[in-house]
Protein backbone atom coordinates (compact mmCIF):
# COMPACT_ATOMS: atom_id res chain seq x y z
CA UNK A 1 0.00 0.00 0.00
CA UNK A 2 1.09 3.38 -1.05
CA UNK A 3 3.21 5.41 2.56
CA UNK A 4 1.19 8.30 2.15
CA UNK A 5 -2.18 6.29 2.59
CA UNK A 6 -0.51 4.32 5.73
CA UNK A 7 0.22 7.29 7.35
CA UNK A 8 -3.29 8.93 7.09
CA UNK A 9 -4.70 5.09 8.09
CA UNK A 10 -2.36 4.83 11.36
CA UNK A 11 -3.50 8.29 12.17
CA UNK A 12 -7.28 7.37 11.84
CA UNK A 13 -7.03 4.49 13.93
CA UNK A 14 -4.91 6.37 16.22
CA UNK A 15 -7.84 9.16 16.56
CA UNK A 16 -10.41 6.57 16.64
CA UNK A 17 -9.13 4.37 19.11
CA UNK A 18 -8.73 7.96 21.23
CA UNK A 19 -12.27 8.94 20.71
CA UNK A 20 -13.73 5.46 21.53
CA UNK A 21 -12.37 6.52 24.99
CA UNK A 22 -14.36 10.04 24.20
CA UNK A 23 -17.18 8.21 23.52
CA UNK A 24 -17.34 5.98 26.63
CA UNK A 25 -17.55 8.86 28.83
CA UNK A 26 -19.62 11.23 26.64
CA UNK A 27 -21.96 8.87 24.70
CA UNK A 28 -21.91 6.42 27.15
CA UNK A 29 -22.33 8.04 30.56
CA UNK A 30 -23.81 11.37 29.06
CA UNK A 31 -20.48 13.70 30.67
CA UNK A 32 -19.39 16.25 28.58
CA UNK A 33 -15.57 16.46 27.82
CA UNK A 34 -14.08 19.30 26.03
CA UNK A 35 -10.76 18.61 27.36
CA UNK A 36 -9.96 14.96 26.11
CA UNK A 37 -7.10 15.96 23.79
CA UNK A 38 -5.25 16.69 27.51
CA UNK A 39 -5.54 13.04 28.01
CA UNK A 40 -4.52 12.13 24.33
CA UNK A 41 -1.08 14.65 25.37
CA UNK A 42 -1.08 12.90 29.33
CA UNK A 43 -0.46 9.54 27.56
CA UNK A 44 1.77 10.95 24.48
CA UNK A 45 3.74 12.46 27.19
CA UNK A 46 4.19 9.43 29.71
CA UNK A 47 5.29 7.06 26.75
CA UNK A 48 7.50 9.67 25.44
CA UNK A 49 9.12 10.23 28.93
CA UNK A 50 9.25 7.08 29.64
CA UNK A 51 10.63 5.52 26.99
CA UNK A 52 13.62 8.61 26.28
CA UNK A 53 14.38 9.73 29.63
CA UNK A 54 13.83 6.23 31.67
CA UNK A 55 15.24 3.68 29.32
CA UNK A 56 11.89 1.85 29.25
CA UNK A 57 10.46 -0.29 26.28
CA UNK A 58 7.14 0.77 24.65
CA UNK A 59 5.75 -2.87 25.41
CA UNK A 60 7.32 -2.00 29.51
CA UNK A 61 6.18 1.78 29.33
CA UNK A 62 2.54 1.09 28.10
CA UNK A 63 0.88 -0.58 31.18
CA UNK A 64 2.23 2.38 33.11
CA UNK A 65 1.08 4.66 30.65
CA UNK A 66 -2.17 3.33 30.73
CA UNK A 67 -2.49 3.21 34.46
CA UNK A 68 -1.65 6.71 34.76
CA UNK A 69 -4.02 8.34 32.22
CA UNK A 70 -6.38 6.32 34.35
CA UNK A 71 -5.15 7.42 37.46
CA UNK A 72 -5.22 11.49 36.33
CA UNK A 73 -9.02 10.11 34.58
CA UNK A 74 -10.27 9.65 38.09
CA UNK A 75 -9.10 13.19 39.45
CA UNK A 76 -10.08 15.25 36.65
CA UNK A 77 -13.28 13.56 36.60
CA UNK A 78 -14.28 14.25 39.95
CA UNK A 79 -15.38 17.46 39.00
CA UNK A 80 -17.89 15.80 37.07
CA UNK A 81 -19.92 14.47 39.77
CA UNK A 82 -20.53 17.62 41.19
CA UNK A 83 -20.99 19.80 38.69
CA UNK A 84 -24.10 20.64 36.10
CA UNK A 85 -23.45 20.37 32.43
CA UNK A 86 -22.23 23.65 31.26
CA UNK A 87 -19.83 23.85 34.08
CA UNK A 88 -18.49 20.58 33.48
CA UNK A 89 -17.89 21.94 29.60
CA UNK A 90 -16.02 25.21 31.29
CA UNK A 91 -14.27 22.68 33.52
CA UNK A 92 -12.84 20.46 31.33
CA UNK A 93 -11.90 23.10 28.74
CA UNK A 94 -10.09 24.48 31.63
CA UNK A 95 -8.27 21.02 32.44
CA UNK A 96 -7.14 21.29 28.50
CA UNK A 97 -5.48 24.46 28.90
CA UNK A 98 -3.34 23.83 32.11
CA UNK A 99 -2.64 20.60 31.21
CA UNK A 100 -1.16 21.98 27.59
CA UNK A 101 0.37 24.78 29.72
CA UNK A 102 2.32 22.30 31.91
CA UNK A 103 3.87 20.40 29.11
CA UNK A 104 4.72 23.97 27.49
CA UNK A 105 6.47 25.62 30.72
CA UNK A 106 7.75 22.94 32.80
CA UNK A 107 11.21 22.45 31.16
CA UNK A 108 10.96 18.30 32.66
CA UNK A 109 8.24 18.29 29.33
CA UNK A 110 11.05 19.67 26.62
CA UNK A 111 8.94 23.12 26.78
CA UNK A 112 8.39 24.56 23.32
CA UNK A 113 10.46 22.43 21.77
CA UNK A 114 8.63 18.69 22.94
CA UNK A 115 10.20 15.76 23.03
CA UNK A 116 11.98 14.65 19.96
CA UNK A 117 14.06 10.94 19.42
CA UNK A 118 11.19 8.89 20.65
CA UNK A 119 11.68 5.30 19.93
CA UNK A 120 10.22 3.22 17.30
CA UNK A 121 7.87 0.02 18.89
CA UNK A 122 9.47 -3.40 18.65
CA UNK A 123 7.49 -6.38 18.43
CA UNK A 124 9.57 -9.79 18.60
CA UNK A 125 12.59 -7.67 17.72
CA UNK A 126 11.65 -6.44 14.85
CA UNK A 127 11.13 -2.82 13.90
CA UNK A 128 7.39 -1.99 13.37
CA UNK A 129 7.19 0.58 10.55
CA UNK A 130 4.90 1.82 7.84
CA UNK A 131 2.43 -1.12 7.11
CA UNK A 132 3.54 -3.19 10.60
CA UNK A 133 2.89 -0.57 12.68
CA UNK A 134 -0.55 0.34 11.26
CA UNK A 135 -1.54 -3.21 11.79
CA UNK A 136 -0.41 -3.03 14.85
CA UNK A 137 -2.13 -0.05 15.91
CA UNK A 138 -5.32 -1.89 14.30
CA UNK A 139 -5.08 -4.61 16.41
CA UNK A 140 -5.62 -2.41 19.49
CA UNK A 141 -8.18 -0.36 17.94
CA UNK A 142 -10.21 -4.23 17.58
CA UNK A 143 -9.36 -4.54 21.29
CA UNK A 144 -10.87 -0.90 22.27
CA UNK A 145 -13.94 -1.62 20.10
CA UNK A 146 -14.26 -5.10 21.52
CA UNK A 147 -14.03 -3.70 25.20
CA UNK A 148 -16.30 -0.75 24.55
CA UNK A 149 -18.99 -3.92 22.97
CA UNK A 150 -18.74 -5.79 26.11
CA UNK A 151 -19.39 -3.03 28.23
CA UNK A 152 -22.20 -1.77 26.63
CA UNK A 153 -23.70 -5.33 27.11
CA UNK A 154 -22.11 -5.44 30.61
CA UNK A 155 -24.03 -4.13 33.79
CA UNK A 156 -21.67 -1.41 34.19
CA UNK A 157 -22.73 0.16 30.63
CA UNK A 158 -26.48 -0.65 31.46
CA UNK A 159 -26.03 1.50 34.42
CA UNK A 160 -24.18 4.24 32.81
CA UNK A 161 -27.06 4.51 29.95
CA UNK A 162 -29.16 4.65 33.07
CA UNK A 163 -27.46 7.46 34.70
CA UNK A 164 -27.21 9.10 31.34
CA UNK A 165 -31.03 8.94 30.96
CA UNK A 166 -32.72 9.98 34.38
CA UNK A 167 -29.71 10.37 36.71
CA UNK A 168 -32.28 10.03 40.01
CA UNK A 169 -34.43 7.14 38.59
CA UNK A 170 -31.15 5.80 38.19
CA UNK A 171 -29.94 6.34 41.80
CA UNK A 172 -33.20 5.22 42.80
CA UNK A 173 -32.29 1.72 42.03
CA UNK A 174 -29.29 1.69 43.56
CA UNK A 175 -26.89 2.74 40.80
CA UNK A 176 -24.33 5.06 42.67
CA UNK A 177 -23.54 8.24 40.16
CA UNK A 178 -20.49 8.50 41.40
CA UNK A 179 -19.34 4.85 40.93
CA UNK A 180 -19.86 4.66 37.39
CA UNK A 181 -19.40 8.43 36.20
CA UNK A 182 -15.78 7.58 37.32
CA UNK A 183 -15.29 4.23 35.67
CA UNK A 184 -16.77 5.50 32.37
CA UNK A 185 -14.12 8.51 33.10
CA UNK A 186 -11.24 5.68 33.36
CA UNK A 187 -12.14 3.58 30.79
CA UNK A 188 -12.10 6.75 28.36
CA UNK A 189 -9.40 8.31 30.06
CA UNK A 190 -6.99 4.99 29.81
CA UNK A 191 -8.47 4.85 26.03
CA UNK A 192 -6.68 8.04 25.03
CA UNK A 193 -3.54 7.12 26.93
CA UNK A 194 -3.17 4.38 24.99
CA UNK A 195 -4.12 6.15 21.65
CA UNK A 196 -1.99 8.86 22.88
CA UNK A 197 0.85 6.31 23.61
CA UNK A 198 0.59 5.36 19.79
CA UNK A 199 0.61 8.65 18.71
CA UNK A 200 4.17 9.50 20.55
CA UNK A 201 6.03 6.61 18.69
CA UNK A 202 4.78 6.82 15.80
CA UNK A 203 5.30 10.94 15.33
CA UNK A 204 8.33 10.72 17.46
CA UNK A 205 8.59 13.77 18.02
CA UNK A 206 5.26 15.44 20.37
CA UNK A 207 4.93 18.76 21.39
CA UNK A 208 2.07 20.70 23.51
CA UNK A 209 0.10 22.17 20.50
CA UNK A 210 -0.71 18.81 19.35
CA UNK A 211 -3.12 18.49 22.28
CA UNK A 212 -4.22 21.70 22.48
CA UNK A 213 -8.25 22.61 22.56
CA UNK A 214 -8.91 22.54 19.41
CA UNK A 215 -7.66 18.68 19.03
CA UNK A 216 -10.64 18.38 21.61
CA UNK A 217 -13.03 19.80 19.59
CA UNK A 218 -12.08 17.68 16.75
CA UNK A 219 -12.27 14.18 18.92
CA UNK A 220 -15.44 15.77 19.96
CA UNK A 221 -16.51 16.51 16.36
CA UNK A 222 -15.66 13.04 15.22
CA UNK A 223 -18.28 10.90 17.84
CA UNK A 224 -20.76 13.99 17.00
CA UNK A 225 -20.39 13.24 13.61
CA UNK A 226 -20.26 9.43 13.60
CA UNK A 227 -23.10 8.96 16.33
CA UNK A 228 -22.65 9.57 19.62
CA UNK A 229 -23.06 6.83 22.18
CA UNK A 230 -23.40 4.02 19.15
CA UNK A 231 -20.74 1.37 18.61
CA UNK A 232 -19.38 1.62 15.52
CA UNK A 233 -20.14 5.69 15.17
CA UNK A 234 -16.63 6.86 16.37
CA UNK A 235 -14.77 4.60 13.86
CA UNK A 236 -16.77 6.57 10.35
CA UNK A 237 -16.57 10.28 12.47
CA UNK A 238 -12.46 9.49 13.16
CA UNK A 239 -12.67 8.27 8.86
CA UNK A 240 -14.71 10.84 7.53
CA UNK A 241 -12.37 13.41 9.40
CA UNK A 242 -9.46 11.92 9.21
CA UNK A 243 -9.54 11.67 5.23
CA UNK A 244 -11.59 15.16 4.84
CA UNK A 245 -8.72 17.56 5.71
CA UNK A 246 -6.63 15.64 2.93
CA UNK A 247 -9.21 15.43 0.02
CA UNK A 248 -9.67 19.54 0.68
CA UNK A 249 -6.28 20.92 1.59
CA UNK A 250 -7.34 23.99 1.39
CA UNK A 251 -9.94 23.77 5.03
CA UNK A 252 -7.01 22.78 6.89
CA UNK A 253 -6.50 26.31 7.46
CA UNK A 254 -10.27 26.57 8.79
CA UNK A 255 -10.19 23.43 10.59
CA UNK A 256 -11.46 24.30 13.21
CA UNK A 257 -14.51 26.66 11.65
CA UNK A 258 -15.22 23.83 10.03
CA UNK A 259 -15.41 21.48 12.71
CA UNK A 260 -17.41 23.70 14.69
CA UNK A 261 -20.10 24.84 11.75
CA UNK A 262 -19.78 20.63 11.70
CA UNK A 263 -20.76 20.44 15.26
CA UNK A 264 -23.59 23.49 14.88
CA UNK A 265 -25.21 21.48 11.76
CA UNK A 266 -25.17 17.72 12.69
CA UNK A 267 -26.36 18.82 16.22
CA UNK A 268 -29.64 20.65 14.42
CA UNK A 269 -30.16 18.10 12.04
CA UNK A 270 -29.17 14.99 12.96
CA UNK A 271 -28.54 15.35 16.86
CA UNK A 272 -28.30 11.19 17.31
CA UNK A 273 -24.95 11.50 14.48
CA UNK A 274 -24.64 9.61 11.04
CA UNK A 275 -25.45 6.09 12.67
CA UNK A 276 -27.55 7.34 15.91
CA UNK A 277 -31.20 6.39 16.04
CA UNK A 278 -33.42 8.47 13.07
CA UNK A 279 -30.57 9.33 11.37
CA UNK A 280 -30.35 9.30 7.62
CA UNK A 281 -27.97 6.76 7.26
CA UNK A 282 -29.65 4.32 9.29
CA UNK A 283 -32.90 5.27 7.09
CA UNK A 284 -30.84 4.52 4.05
CA UNK A 285 -29.61 0.88 5.24
CA UNK A 286 -32.63 0.43 6.91
CA UNK A 287 -31.20 -0.95 9.70
CA UNK A 288 -33.36 -2.30 12.72
CA UNK A 289 -33.53 0.48 15.83
CA UNK A 290 -30.35 -0.68 17.76
CA UNK A 291 -33.09 -2.08 20.53
CA UNK A 292 -32.37 0.51 23.19
CA UNK A 293 -28.64 0.20 22.47
CA UNK A 294 -27.80 3.61 21.98
CA UNK B 1 -41.70 1.10 62.79
CA UNK B 2 -40.76 0.37 58.97
CA UNK B 3 -40.06 3.60 57.95
CA UNK B 4 -40.06 7.25 60.29
CA UNK B 5 -39.73 10.37 58.94
CA UNK B 6 -39.83 13.45 61.34
CA UNK B 7 -39.45 16.96 60.73
CA UNK B 8 -38.96 16.94 57.05
CA UNK B 9 -38.50 20.16 55.57
CA UNK B 10 -37.82 20.56 51.75
CA UNK B 11 -36.96 23.74 49.70
CA UNK B 12 -36.14 24.75 46.45
CA UNK B 13 -34.40 27.94 46.73
CA UNK B 14 -36.83 30.37 48.35
CA UNK B 15 -40.07 27.99 47.42
CA UNK B 16 -40.53 26.69 51.30
CA UNK B 17 -42.34 22.65 49.70
CA UNK B 18 -42.40 21.03 52.72
CA UNK B 19 -42.07 22.21 56.35
CA UNK B 20 -42.29 20.30 59.28
CA UNK B 21 -44.06 17.13 58.10
CA UNK B 22 -43.66 13.91 60.60
CA UNK B 23 -45.73 10.55 59.96
CA UNK B 24 -44.54 6.67 60.04
CA UNK B 25 -45.38 3.78 58.34
CA UNK B 26 -45.43 -0.09 60.36
CA UNK B 27 -44.44 -3.28 58.27
CA UNK B 28 -47.07 -3.99 56.18
CA UNK B 29 -49.15 -1.27 56.53
CA UNK B 30 -50.32 0.37 53.28
CA UNK B 31 -50.43 4.57 54.30
CA UNK B 32 -51.69 7.58 51.83
CA UNK B 33 -50.38 10.76 52.17
CA UNK B 34 -53.42 12.95 50.03
CA UNK B 35 -53.38 16.67 49.39
CA UNK B 36 -53.79 18.92 46.52
CA UNK B 37 -51.78 19.88 43.90
CA UNK B 38 -48.59 21.65 45.02
CA UNK B 39 -49.19 20.52 48.35
CA UNK B 40 -45.72 18.80 48.63
CA UNK B 41 -46.36 15.46 48.45
CA UNK B 42 -43.98 14.44 45.36
CA UNK B 43 -41.01 16.32 47.81
CA UNK B 44 -41.90 14.67 50.66
CA UNK B 45 -41.77 10.93 48.29
CA UNK B 46 -38.32 12.51 46.75
CA UNK B 47 -37.07 13.53 50.43
CA UNK B 48 -37.66 10.26 51.50
CA UNK B 49 -36.29 8.33 48.24
CA UNK B 50 -33.15 11.18 48.53
CA UNK B 51 -33.87 12.60 45.58
CA UNK B 52 -33.75 15.73 46.73
CA UNK B 53 -32.09 17.24 49.75
CA UNK B 54 -33.90 17.44 52.86
CA UNK B 55 -33.52 21.07 54.41
CA UNK B 56 -34.36 19.43 57.88
CA UNK B 57 -35.17 16.30 59.60
CA UNK B 58 -34.57 12.84 60.10
CA UNK B 59 -35.58 9.41 58.35
CA UNK B 60 -35.43 6.01 59.79
CA UNK B 61 -35.49 3.19 58.09
CA UNK B 62 -35.77 -0.03 60.14
CA UNK B 63 -34.23 1.92 62.92
CA UNK B 64 -31.23 2.88 60.63
CA UNK B 65 -30.87 6.43 60.26
CA UNK B 66 -31.01 7.31 56.41
CA UNK B 67 -30.75 11.12 56.61
CA UNK B 68 -27.04 11.12 55.40
CA UNK B 69 -27.04 8.38 52.93
CA UNK B 70 -27.72 9.13 48.82
CA UNK B 71 -30.23 7.81 47.30
CA UNK B 72 -28.66 4.64 46.04
CA UNK B 73 -27.74 3.59 49.27
CA UNK B 74 -31.41 4.03 50.58
CA UNK B 75 -32.62 2.15 47.40
CA UNK B 76 -29.73 -1.05 48.42
CA UNK B 77 -31.82 -0.38 51.86
CA UNK B 78 -34.55 -2.24 50.26
CA UNK B 79 -36.87 1.32 49.32
CA UNK B 80 -37.82 1.29 45.77
CA UNK B 81 -40.07 4.05 43.83
CA UNK B 82 -42.51 4.44 41.51
CA UNK B 83 -41.44 8.04 40.30
CA UNK B 84 -44.32 10.97 39.29
CA UNK B 85 -44.05 10.65 35.21
CA UNK B 86 -42.77 7.00 35.44
CA UNK B 87 -38.83 8.52 34.26
CA UNK B 88 -38.45 4.91 33.01
CA UNK B 89 -34.66 5.10 31.22
CA UNK B 90 -35.84 5.75 27.42
CA UNK B 91 -33.23 4.34 25.31
CA UNK B 92 -33.07 1.55 27.50
CA UNK B 93 -35.16 -1.60 26.31
CA UNK B 94 -38.05 -2.42 28.07
CA UNK B 95 -36.00 -5.46 29.70
CA UNK B 96 -32.96 -3.54 30.17
CA UNK B 97 -35.19 -1.32 31.99
CA UNK B 98 -36.55 -4.36 34.28
CA UNK B 99 -32.91 -5.13 34.73
CA UNK B 100 -32.08 -1.99 36.01
CA UNK B 101 -34.25 -2.70 38.60
CA UNK B 102 -32.43 -5.77 39.97
CA UNK B 103 -28.94 -3.93 39.80
CA UNK B 104 -26.62 -5.78 42.27
CA UNK B 105 -29.56 -7.85 43.56
CA UNK B 106 -29.32 -10.25 40.79
CA UNK B 107 -28.46 -13.30 42.77
CA UNK B 108 -30.13 -12.78 45.55
CA UNK B 109 -33.18 -12.95 43.98
CA UNK B 110 -35.18 -15.28 41.61
CA UNK B 111 -34.98 -13.60 38.82
CA UNK B 112 -37.07 -15.47 36.54
CA UNK B 113 -39.93 -16.40 38.49
CA UNK B 114 -40.62 -12.37 39.63
CA UNK B 115 -40.10 -11.55 35.66
CA UNK B 116 -42.43 -14.54 34.74
CA UNK B 117 -45.09 -12.84 37.25
CA UNK B 118 -44.27 -8.90 36.70
CA UNK B 119 -45.16 -10.56 32.93
CA UNK B 120 -48.13 -12.05 33.42
CA UNK B 121 -49.55 -8.86 35.43
CA UNK B 122 -48.12 -6.59 32.90
CA UNK B 123 -48.33 -8.66 29.81
CA UNK B 124 -47.74 -5.97 27.49
CA UNK B 125 -43.97 -5.51 28.88
CA UNK B 126 -43.17 -8.97 28.03
CA UNK B 127 -44.90 -7.88 24.38
CA UNK B 128 -42.36 -5.27 24.27
CA UNK B 129 -39.39 -6.70 25.30
CA UNK B 130 -36.97 -5.59 23.21
CA UNK B 131 -38.39 -2.43 22.24
CA UNK B 132 -36.65 1.16 24.03
CA UNK B 133 -38.88 2.16 26.83
CA UNK B 134 -39.55 5.57 24.73
CA UNK B 135 -41.69 4.13 22.11
CA UNK B 136 -44.24 2.82 25.08
CA UNK B 137 -46.85 5.11 25.28
CA UNK B 138 -47.33 7.09 28.82
CA UNK B 139 -49.49 4.14 30.49
CA UNK B 140 -47.66 1.42 29.11
CA UNK B 141 -44.59 3.70 30.69
CA UNK B 142 -46.26 3.74 33.66
CA UNK B 143 -46.53 0.08 33.80
CA UNK B 144 -42.90 -0.28 33.21
CA UNK B 145 -41.88 2.07 35.95
CA UNK B 146 -44.29 -0.57 38.73
CA UNK B 147 -42.75 -3.75 37.21
CA UNK B 148 -39.06 -1.62 37.66
CA UNK B 149 -39.94 -0.96 40.99
CA UNK B 150 -41.30 -4.61 42.09
CA UNK B 151 -38.57 -7.01 40.46
CA UNK B 152 -36.39 -6.23 43.21
CA UNK B 153 -39.19 -7.61 45.84
CA UNK B 154 -38.57 -4.19 48.15
CA UNK B 155 -39.27 -3.64 51.34
CA UNK B 156 -41.19 -0.17 51.10
CA UNK B 157 -42.77 0.80 47.66
CA UNK B 158 -43.18 4.20 47.46
CA UNK B 159 -45.54 4.84 44.71
CA UNK B 160 -46.28 8.61 43.51
CA UNK B 161 -49.48 8.99 41.01
CA UNK B 162 -49.38 5.85 39.21
CA UNK B 163 -52.82 6.04 37.60
CA UNK B 164 -50.98 8.89 35.40
CA UNK B 165 -52.63 8.77 32.28
CA UNK B 166 -53.75 4.80 33.27
CA UNK B 167 -56.56 4.17 31.50
CA UNK B 168 -59.61 3.36 34.07
CA UNK B 169 -60.00 0.06 33.75
CA UNK B 170 -56.22 -0.13 34.82
CA UNK B 171 -56.22 2.44 37.52
CA UNK B 172 -58.66 -0.33 38.90
CA UNK B 173 -56.25 -2.93 38.17
CA UNK B 174 -53.12 -1.49 39.62
CA UNK B 175 -54.88 -0.04 42.82
CA UNK B 176 -56.31 -3.74 42.98
CA UNK B 177 -52.81 -5.11 42.43
CA UNK B 178 -51.59 -2.77 44.89
CA UNK B 179 -54.09 -3.60 47.69
CA UNK B 180 -53.14 -7.57 47.51
CA UNK B 181 -49.82 -6.99 47.29
CA UNK B 182 -50.00 -5.59 50.56
CA UNK B 183 -52.91 -8.01 52.00
CA UNK B 184 -51.30 -11.15 51.06
CA UNK B 185 -47.42 -10.56 50.94
CA UNK B 186 -47.40 -7.79 53.47
CA UNK B 187 -45.80 -5.06 50.84
CA UNK B 188 -45.52 -2.23 52.83
CA UNK B 189 -46.48 0.89 50.74
CA UNK B 190 -46.75 4.60 50.93
CA UNK B 191 -49.21 6.17 48.49
CA UNK B 192 -49.45 9.53 47.34
CA UNK B 193 -52.37 9.14 44.83
CA UNK B 194 -54.44 12.45 43.02
CA UNK B 195 -57.80 10.39 43.56
CA UNK B 196 -58.08 10.82 47.23
CA UNK B 197 -60.88 8.28 47.49
CA UNK B 198 -59.45 5.59 45.62
CA UNK B 199 -56.43 5.81 47.65
CA UNK B 200 -58.26 6.12 50.71
CA UNK B 201 -60.22 3.14 50.16
CA UNK B 202 -56.96 1.04 50.12
CA UNK B 203 -55.23 2.62 52.98
CA UNK B 204 -55.21 1.48 56.46
CA UNK B 205 -53.98 5.60 57.27
CA UNK B 206 -53.87 8.58 55.60
CA UNK B 207 -52.06 11.96 56.13
CA UNK B 208 -53.86 15.10 54.92
CA UNK B 209 -50.97 17.97 53.32
CA UNK B 210 -52.17 21.65 52.66
CA UNK B 211 -49.18 23.31 51.50
CA UNK B 212 -46.49 21.45 53.42
CA UNK B 213 -47.86 20.90 56.29
CA UNK B 214 -49.75 17.88 57.56
CA UNK B 215 -53.36 19.33 58.92
CA UNK B 216 -55.12 15.57 59.43
CA UNK B 217 -54.18 11.86 59.94
CA UNK B 218 -55.94 9.11 61.03
CA UNK B 219 -57.15 5.58 59.76
CA UNK B 220 -58.06 6.12 55.92
CA UNK B 221 -61.84 4.73 56.52
CA UNK B 222 -62.23 7.99 59.30
CA UNK B 223 -61.19 10.55 57.18
CA UNK B 224 -63.30 9.28 54.35
CA UNK B 225 -66.17 10.31 56.56
CA UNK B 226 -64.51 13.55 58.09
CA UNK B 227 -66.72 16.28 56.75
CA UNK B 228 -63.84 18.83 56.62
CA UNK B 229 -61.73 16.25 54.23
CA UNK B 230 -64.47 14.99 52.34
CA UNK B 231 -65.71 18.71 51.41
CA UNK B 232 -61.80 19.15 50.10
CA UNK B 233 -60.55 16.57 48.76
CA UNK B 234 -63.48 14.14 47.87
CA UNK B 235 -65.71 16.53 45.81
CA UNK B 236 -68.57 16.47 48.45
N1 LIG C 1 -37.65 21.61 41.37
C1 LIG C 1 -38.45 22.55 41.90
N2 LIG C 1 -38.06 23.84 41.88
C2 LIG C 1 -38.85 24.80 42.43
N3 LIG C 1 -40.01 24.56 43.01
C3 LIG C 1 -40.45 23.30 43.07
C4 LIG C 1 -39.70 22.23 42.49
N4 LIG C 1 -40.38 21.08 42.68
C5 LIG C 1 -41.50 21.43 43.33
N5 LIG C 1 -41.56 22.75 43.56
C6 LIG C 1 -42.62 23.47 44.26
O1 LIG C 1 -42.81 22.86 45.50
C7 LIG C 1 -44.18 22.76 45.82
C8 LIG C 1 -44.54 21.32 46.11
O2 LIG C 1 -44.40 20.56 44.93
P1 LIG C 1 -44.68 19.02 44.87
O3 LIG C 1 -44.28 18.55 43.53
O4 LIG C 1 -44.08 18.36 46.03
O5 LIG C 1 -46.27 18.98 44.99
P2 LIG C 1 -47.28 17.76 44.86
O6 LIG C 1 -48.07 17.72 46.11
O7 LIG C 1 -46.58 16.53 44.48
O8 LIG C 1 -48.21 18.26 43.68
P3 LIG C 1 -48.96 17.41 42.52
O9 LIG C 1 -50.20 16.86 43.13
O10 LIG C 1 -49.30 18.43 41.50
O11 LIG C 1 -48.02 16.38 42.04
C9 LIG C 1 -44.94 23.36 44.65
O12 LIG C 1 -45.31 24.66 44.98
C10 LIG C 1 -43.93 23.37 43.53
O13 LIG C 1 -44.14 24.47 42.69
MG1 LIG D 1 -46.59 15.32 42.82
Amino acid sequence: MDAYLITIGTLIVIYAITVYGLNVIVGYAGQISLGHAAFFGIGAYASALLTTKAGLSFWEALPIVILLSGLIGIVLGLPSLRLREDFLAITTIGINFIVEALFLYVPYFGGALGIGGIPRVFLFGIKLKGMAFFLLCLSFLALVIFICWWFTRSWGGVACFALREEESAAASVGISPVRFKLLAFVIGTMMAGLGGALYAHYMRFISATDFSFPMSITFLSMIVLGGMGTLWGPLLGAVLLGILPELFRPIVDYRILFYTALLLVMIRFQPAGLLGEGSIVRKWLILKPAGGRP
Amino acid sequence: MLLEASGLHVAYGDVRAVNGVSFALEEGELVSIIGANGAGKTSILNGIMGIVPLREGQIRFQGEDLTPLPAYRRARAGIRIVPERARVFPRLSVYENLMTGVYGLKNKIDLPRRLDWLYGLFPILKERNRQPAATLSGGEQQQLAIARALVSDPKLLIVDEVSMGLMPKLVDQVFDLLARLNREQGLSILLVEQNAMASLAISRRAYVLETGVCVHSGPAAELMEDPKVKAVYLGH
